[in-house]
This record gives C-alpha cells, sequence and structure tokens, in this order.
C-alpha cells in the first residue's frame, strides 16, 4: 500500500510539473475589464511563450476569467459555464469588482463578493490592471498548481450545498 | 521478413513525433514573423498530456466517442500505406488510387461522430468540411494522375526510386508541382482555407462539444495527418530522399514555405473556396497533364 | 428653420443655437408632432428617456431627433402626471424606438400604450421592488441589505 501511494503521489507531482505550462484561458469577456486582454495575448506582452492561448469553447478550456464587475444576469451565465468546464478547472478574479465591489459598490445589480458563489484561485487587483499585473497574475497560478495547491474544484465538490445556498439567495433560482 | 514487420509497428510512432516536431516548428516561426518570442518546440507535447490528464469525460452516446477513434485509426492505417526511403512497407498491395481513397476515411468518421453530438455549431462546420473536401480533391488527383501516365506505373515506392539524383518532379514538371502544392494547403486545413475550424464563426466547427480525452486524440490524429500530407507531397514531387534524415529536412522545407504564405492571407467564404479550387489550380493542372500525353509519349 | 417648424406644430419653440431647436408640447399632440417633424426631413431618432420631476409630481418624455440634411437636432418635451403615467407609442413612425420604450417601462414604471412588449421584464430579470431610477428608491439601502461586501481593514505600507 505504502509503494502504491508513493508512486501515485510522483505521478501526479510529474503531472502537474509538466501540465502548468499549457493553461488554455476562456475567451469570454464578462464585463469591461477585458480590453486589457488583447494587449497580453498579442506581440508586445506576449502571453503564449507560457503556452497560455484563449480557446471559445467551455468544454476545451482550464481557466476562467472573470473579468470585471458581475451583476446578477451575468453571474446566472456564468455558473452554468463554470459547471460545463471539465475538472481540473482555476478561476481567477479580474480586478477590484470581484474582490469588494470595487466603483459599483453602490449599485443595486452588483454583487460585491465572488468567493461566495464561485471557489476563486487567484485574484488580481487593479482598475484594470496593465498587462504586466496580468502575466504576474498567471505566473503566480502556475506557482500553485506547482505546489499543489490550486484545489477550488476540489473545494466546490465538497461544500457544494454552500454554494448553492448562497446562490439560491441572490439569483431567485 | 521480421524487419520488415517491425518497421510497420514502429511507423506510426515515427509519424507521431515528427508530426509534433513540425507542428510545433510551425507555431514558433508564426510567433517570430509577428516579431515575439513563440512557445518551446515541444509545445503540441504538453497539450496533448494536458488534455489525456483531465479528470472526468462529457460523452453524448456511442457514435460520439468512436468518432476520434475512427480519425485516428484511420491515419494510422494510411500511414502504413507510405513508403520510407529503404522500406516499401505496404505498397505492394496498395497503390496510389488505394491511398487516395484510404485518405478520406477519417473525415468520414468525424463527421458522423461530430454529427452526433446536437451542436448546430458542429453541424455547420461538418458541411464545410465535406464541401471543401469537393474543391481540393479535383486538382489532386489530376495532378497524381499526370504522374502515372508520365511513369506508366501506380506504385508509390517507384515514384520515388525514379527521382534518384536531382531529376525531381519539381523541376520537370513546374505546372503540376504548382496545381499539387496549393491542393495541399486544401488538406491541410491551411489559412486561406481554414474555414472549417473558424474560431471566430462556428467556435470551432466539429471540434465544439469534444474536451478533455477525446480532444487528445484527435490531436494525435492531427499530428499524424501533418506528417502524411507533407510526406506524400514530398514523395510524388520532391524525390523522396536517400535516407529517413533527408525526408525530414524536405518535409520541413515544405513547412516554411507554407507557412510564410498562410500567416498573411485572410479567410475564404466556402463558396469562394470551392470555386476557386475548380478554377484556376485545375486549369494548370489540366495543362500540365496535356503537356505530358502530347509531348512525352 | 425656425420657422418652418412653428408653422406645423402647436406648441413653444425656441431655438437656443443655429443646430438646436426645443420644441414644448402637451401629452396628446407628442406622437402627432414627431409625425409632422418627420415630414420636414428630421430622419433619426437618437434617444427617447424620461426625467422625474418629483416636486411638481410630473414625469417628463424627452426625445431627440435629427436631421441629416439640413444638420440640425431637435428636443422634443412633453409633460405626464406622476400617477398611472400612459403615453402612445412611436413605434410606426420611428421603428427603432422599440427598445427604448420597453426599457422606459422597466426603469420608471411608464407603460406605453401600443407597444406589445411594454412592462414585460428585460434587464433585470425577476424585479420585484420599486423601478429603480425613479427618485424615491434608495439604491445603497437596497445595495447594502441584499449584496455582502467584505469586512476588511486596508492597510497602506
Amino acid at each position: 500500500m505504502e509503494l502504491q501511494e508513493t508512486l501515485e503521489e510522483g505521478y501526479v507531482e510529474i503531472l502537474d510539473h509538466l501540465r502548468k505550462r499549457s493553461l488554455w484561458m476562456l475567451h469570454y469577456c464578462t464585463a469591461c475589464g477585458a480590453i486589457e486582454l488583447p494587449p497580453t495575448i498579442t506581440s508586445r506582452f506576449d502571453a503564449e511563450r507560457f503556452g497560455i492561448a484563449p480557446f471559445v469553447t467551455s468544454r476545451q478550456s482550464d481557466i476562467l476569467l472573470v473579468t470585471g464587475y458581475i451583476n446578477i444576469k451575468t453571474l446566472r451565465r456564468l455558473i452554468t459555464v463554470y459547471e460545463q468546464m471539465l475538472p481540473p478547472k482555476y478561476v481567477i478574479g479580474f480586478g477590484s469588482c470581484t474582490i469588494n465591489g470595487g466603483i459599483y459598490w453602490d449599485s443595486y445589480a452588483i454583487v460585491k463578493r465572488l468567493d461566495l458563489y464561485l471557489p476563486v484561485d487567484v485574484y488580481i487587483a487593479g482598475c484594470m490592471p496593465t498587462p504586466m499585473a496580468v502575466l504576474e497574475g498567471f505566473r503566480t497560478l502556475m506557482k500553485l498548481i506547482d505546489e499543489g495547491k490550486a484545489n477550488g474544484w476540489k473545494k466546490y465538490q465538497e461544500n457544494y450545498e454552500y454554494y448553492k445556498e448562497n446562490q439560491r439567495k441572490v439569483l431567485k433560482w | 521478413m521480421v524487419k520488415e514487420i517491425l518497421t510497420l509497428i514502429f511507423t506510426p510512432i515515427l509519424a507521431f513525433f515528427v508530426g509534433i516536431f513540425l507542428l510545433g516548428f510551425k507555431r514558433k516561426m508564426v510567433a517570430r514573423i509577428h516579431r515575439r518570442y513563440g512557445p518551446p518546440l515541444h509545445q503540441p507535447l504538453l497539450d496533448i498530456i494536458k488534455l489525456l490528464s483531465k479528470k472526468e469525460n462529457i460523452s453524448h452516446g456511442v457514435m460520439f466517442d468512436l468518432g476520434p477513434v475512427m480519425y485516428v485509426g484511420a491515419a494510422i492505417l494510411t500511414v502504413l500505406f507510405l513508403p520510407i526511403p529503404g522500406f516499401k512497407q505496404l505498397t505492394p498491395f496498395g497503390d496510389l488510387i488505394a491511398f487516395l481513397y484510404i485518405m478520406v476515411i477519417g473525415s468520414l468518421g468525424m463527421a458522423l461522430g461530430a454529427g452526433e453530438s446536437g451542436n448546430p455549431n458542429a453541424s455547420i462546420g461538418i458541411a464545410r468540411a465535406l464541401t471543401l473536401m469537393l474543391g481540393y480533391e479535383l486538382p489532386l488527383i489530376i495532378a497524381g494522375n499526370t504522374l502515372v501516365i508520365k511513369y506508366g506505373t501506380t506504385d508509390l515506392y517507384k515514384f520515388m526510386t525514379l527521382q534518384s539524383g536531382f531529376h525531381w518532379n519539381l523541376f520537370l514538371l513546374p505546372l503540376t508541382a504548382i496545381a499539387g502544392f496549393i491542393a495541399t494547403y486544401g488538406a491541410m486545413g491551411e489559412h486561406p482555407f481554414d474555414v472549417v475550424v473558424a474560431p471566430q464563426e462556428v467556435a470551432t466547427g466539429p471540434m465544439v462539444e469534444y474536451g478533455g480525452k477525446h480532444l487528445g486524440l484527435l490531436m494525435i490524429g492531427m499530428a499524424i495527418s501533418t506528417y502524411i500530407e507533407t510526406g506524400f507531397f514530398v514523395i510524388l514531387f520532391l524525390g523522396g530522399g536517400a535516407n529517413i534524415l533527408t525526408f525530414i529536412l524536405k518535409q520541413l522545407g515544405v513547412i516554411i514555405v507554407m507557412t510564410l504564405f498562410d500567416t498573411v492571407f485572410p479567410r475564404f467564404r466556402i463558396e469562394n473556396a470551392v470555386r476557386y479550387f475548380w478554377r484556376w489550380p485545375t486549369l494548370i493542372a489540366l495543362v500540365g497533364l496535356l503537356i505530358v500525353y502530347i509531348g512525352g509519349k | 428653420m425656425v420657422e418652418e417648424i412653428k408653422r406645423v406644430v402647436i406648441g413653444e419653440v425656441v431655438e437656443k443655437r443655429p443646430q438646436r431647436v426645443i420644441v414644448k408640447v402637451e401629452k396628446e399632440n407628442f406622437a402627432s408632432t414627431l409625425n409632422a417633424l418627420k415630414a420636414l426631413s428630421f430622419n433619426r431618432l437618437n434617444l427617447l428617456t424620461a426625467i422625474d420631476f418629483i416636486k411638481e409630481n410630473q414625469f417628463e418624455i424627452v426625445a431627440l431627433v435629427y436631421s441629416d440634411e439640413k444638420k440640425v437636432m431637435s428636443i422634443v418635451k412633453a409633460r405626464i402626471p406622476r400617477d398611472n403615467p400612459e403615453i402612445e407609442t412611436l413605434i410606426h413612425i420611428y421603428p427603432n424606438a422599440f427598445k427604448y420604450e420597453v426599457e422606459l417601462g422597466e426603469m420608471f414604471g411608464i407603460r406605453v400604450i401600443g407597444n406589445p412588449d411594454s412592462m414585460k421584464p428585460f434587464v433585470l430579470e425577476g424585479w420585484g421592488d420599486l423601478p429603480p431610477l425613479r427618485k424615491d428608491f434608495d439604491s445603497i439601502k437596497y445595495a447594502t441589505e441584499h449584496y455582502e461586501s467584505r469586512n476588511v481593514e486596508v492597510k497602506y505600507d
């Protein structure tokens, strides 16, 4: 038994080391923070040298990038898209509106904290963050994957009732 | 006898690794043309490892699962009918005409599998893929049959050995070579004719519902298909090779020239692409056929 | 331009600058005034919205129309009472007024007679409170009651 466990842990470690260099992100531009994505992907601040490429379907991608403010109409669609992705999957909160509401804190339709409804791994602060800050956020995510600490998708499966209760209170499902 | 069977078993593995090297080289070259650094040369291998290690799989039925299996299976079968320098593979059992038939089985299997998924984007993508196949097969078959008339045989291994010592068909029959080169763009899905996988329009066409292990199998099939199509052009028009290293170098030369044109063009619509294929490359190939028929005999 | 407009319109016409003409009409003549302006070469509706005058207990409906030939913009205003607000539709004159009227119904509570989608849910799916753009709706109170915020201290170092 001990030999089998050691082999399994070693196998997972090698896979994480190889897998962090080929993350694919979903090109779903939620709100105004998505204007910083084209400079990051194209020639000047090149994100493809880390293996990060934009893809258009939720079945093929690993990272869900929530850029900018979250209103209730978008949150319903975001939860459906997140549950369609295949694990292991990661969520990155982009901009200060996902941290504490940002400049829209007093609006009747904006949700202030993202991690009550979806499990978030990395936050990137700024309004908007510059492309260099975005690349720093991606490198932090790659370091967390290498150490084996990016387990948002396992938290969602274990605390499913907690997340669904929060979603039902706000979204009137 | 034993040596030949061992070569038959190792050829798909060789085709897979050469295909990965060619795809990685293409991505790096496109990045350098855009004046940026690109991903490392082994990036397609990392992508395939990540896709094959996903934890769940979504399936829509039995035919949906069998689509990628048919694609990879047809690719492995086709690569056994291509000779490499020094070994005949399965060419005594199947010649040029059998090869042109077997090349099509993979796309038909993908069509059945993607149609089962129920997504309208997949149906549009599959209809466009099969229509494009009607377009590029015509110049390719005329170019192949020109060589049959010139050499008097349909054996692919003899095509390679009769062109040794710089008697390449690229210099002897230049018009047919140009028509075959343009038809190879359509077969590989390169840029003027990549309406099948159009990420901004139909969300990658037939592959829209595939993820995880199915997509990993599809990418393995795509790497082997790259080896097959460039290898076919090298055998017909560039003289094969003295040993395996010159063969791979000639395939690399084909990829370099194709990429130089591929990064500059936008995308044709499907009816414009088919109309183009039936006009200029077909005319050039017919003129080449006339030259061989009248002059060569 | 002001002279031609004064001839066809029943109401008050003021010229602010050579390219701006303001027309104030009664509630019953709103649609017929816009019809007459369209015949006078004002071919595009830019905006249709409402302003809430809570102290005088009235809404004011504002329509901006522009003429591409003469390069003049005209602003047409009408006042309606604040309890049970109703106005006639403009989709037979300018077809792009359809979505503006649906938004008037959802954000202010103004019913538009003749529009098939009036007072149906549009952007806020399932809203049960007061219409949000009225001046007696308290947005900060609603936001602090319904949406939780993160209670941390911000440290600057």
